[in-house]
């Protein structure tokens, strides 16, 4: 009977790292190449009160036994690499990958981590960085005299300097690719990092064996559905509601049993 | 005491049991692949009462099985109806179209059957459970060893091809059983196949691509269930109390000296 109790808690409990899981999703809903995250869940060992086979006569046996299972647990929390919609923004040095791959980035203590949120700026010196300064790879510096600023499908980065007719090349991002992409480790600020599970980074160039192509001028939005998520919302509610009725019947039930004597 | 005591209190019992069968469906509402469970009870019935009548036998003696008359050889069943298809754009992430089909995975205790097709990668490239098991293919292990895998619906793992056509790494192999109820569940949605059960065929089968087969346990009929538990336990504190009423009353009342 409290294995009742128990067994509706660990639902409840699940149901609510679900409900966190869509509740970052939905908050990131406008995060430039933010991709949504899926909580999966497993049910928990299984009790045998009365093994499958136990016999009830000389000639029969129970077929089946009983079998009381205790709950659910959260299996894990993976992310979902599907593309997102690429909006135009006109910007210059606005990037979307269309396809596979990821950006590469250098943190300030030199770690490398990945990202797909393009929304790409200059730092004080004309290097190629993320809105918060840290280099894309392999590390290119725009003039600072150039007029503009042009990314070919496969990451060459050209300027137009003035006086001139046609544009130099400055370089070429760098594209990574990974065996398993749920895999990675999400680090925040849009950013990922090689784990043992991800598989070690493949470098490449974009537009190329199975690399995605660079639309400059455009941003992957985020890949979180709002219909999607707040359908798997109330699913992940509605859980939780049941899961609490186990909970208040497992009391009442009790209750009762308590009161026989009076 | 009285029988009707007893029988009582095995139809209070079997409630309590059905309900952490419930609680645990009711658990798992959104567990993929899971397989709710039923709790089967036998009761005495009256032929088999007026059988042992005849017989001159004490029609509610302990003779084989029928302890008290009630609820008796109660069983747990796995119900193995197919449960919704949900598309997840994950490329790991695989269903299986026919309910009596089965995943292979291979766990240290021996080879297991698991419905539940949200599989990953390990640290070798290898496709494994959420549990870190591996998928069975039809050549072992199957092993990513390159970018962009995807599984179709003939069930062949492909990647991309260093320079051409996708690479070819092998088939996920589906196992059918013409009789499901030799699997056991043990938790982490993985089925374990009785000693003496029959052993499934190897077959060409039908997967869903990018899909999850979720629970198929349904909200409305587990909400059903438990209330049912509920108002069948209530019965047993009634009969239980009533018995004990009339008891009271023949222990305080008729026995009474004047």
């Amino acid at each position: 009977m409290i294995r009742a109790l128990y067994t509706s808690a660990t639902g409840m409990h699940a149901q609510e790292t679900n409900i966190d899981v869509i509740a970052n999703n939905l908050a990131n809903v406008n995060t430039t190449g933010y991709k949504k995250s899926r909580a999966d869940f497993e049910d928990l060992i299984y009790q045998y009160l009365v093994e499958p086979g136990a016999p009830t006569s000389q000639a029969t046996s129970n077929a089946s036994g009983i079998q009381v299972g205790l709950g659910v647990k959260t299996s894990s929390v993976q992310k979902v690499f599907t593309q997102g919609d690429l909006t135009s923004t006109s910007n210059q040095l606005d990037m979307a990958i269309e396809g596979e791959g990821f950006f590469q980035v250098t943190l300030p203590d030199g770690t490398i981590a990945f990202t797909r949120a393009g929304s790409l700026r200059l730092d004080n010196q004309g290097q190629i960085t993320t809105p918060e300064g840290f280099i894309i790879g392999p590390g290119l510096t725009v003039p600072q005299d150039a007029l503009s600023v042009s990314v070919a499908l496969d990451g060459t980065v050209s300027v137009r300097q003035p006086g001139q007719t046609a544009d130099t090349q400055i370089g070429q991002l760098t594209g990574v690719r990974f065996p398993n992409n749920a895999g990675l480790r999400a680090i925040g600020r849009n950013l990922y990092l090689e784990t043992t599970s991800s598989g070690v980074a493949t470098q490449g160039i974009f537009s190329q064996a199975g690399f995605g192509s660079i639309n400059q001028g455009f941003l992957e939005s985020s890949n979180v559905s709002i219909v999607d998520q707040v359908v798997s919302m109330i699913t992940a509610q509605r859980a939780y509601e049941a899961s609490s009725k186990g909970v208040t019947t497992a009391d009442e039930m009790l209750s009762q049993a308590i009161n026989l004597k009076r | 005491m009285d029988r009707g005591t007893y029988s009582a209190t095995t139809l209070g019992m079997a409630k309590m049991r059905q309900l952490e069968v419930v609680n645990n469906n009711l658990a798992n509402v959104n567990t993929p692949g899971f397989k709710k469970q039923v709790l089967v009870g036998q009761e005495q019935s009256f032929e088999q009462t007026l059988a042992r009548l005849v017989n001159k036998q004490d029609p509610y003696a302990a003779g084989d099985h029928a302890r008290t008359p009630g609820v008796v050889s109660l069983q747990t069943q796995v119900d193995f109806t197919q449960g919704p298809i949900r598309d997840t754009g994950n490329p790991l992430d695989i269903a299986l179209a026919e309910p009596n089909d089965f995943f292979t995975v291979n766990t240290p205790q021996g080879v297991r059957y698991t419905r539940a097709g949200n599989f990953t990668l390990n640290t070798e490239g290898i496709i494994v459970t959420q549990e870190g098991y591996p998928l069975q293919g039809d050549g072992g292990e199957l092993t990513i060893n390159g970018t962009g895998a995807s599984i179709d619906s003939d069930g062949s793992v492909t990647v991309d091809g260093i320079q051409g056509p996708r690479q070819l790494i092998g088939l996920v192999q589906v196992v059918r059983f013409d009789d499901v109820s030799g699997l056991r569940p043990e938790g982490g949605t993985r089925f374990t196949l009785a000693p003496n059960a029959a052993q499934p065929q190897v077959v060409q089968s039908r997967i869903l691509p990018r899909s999850l087969e979720m629970s198929n346990v349904s909200a409305i009929s587990s909400m059903i269930d438990l209330v049912g538990t509920n108002r069948g336990f209530e019965a047993y504190t009634r009969t239980a109390q009533t018995i004990d009423q009339m008891n009271q009353t023949a222990i305080n009342q008729i026995g009474k000296r004047n």
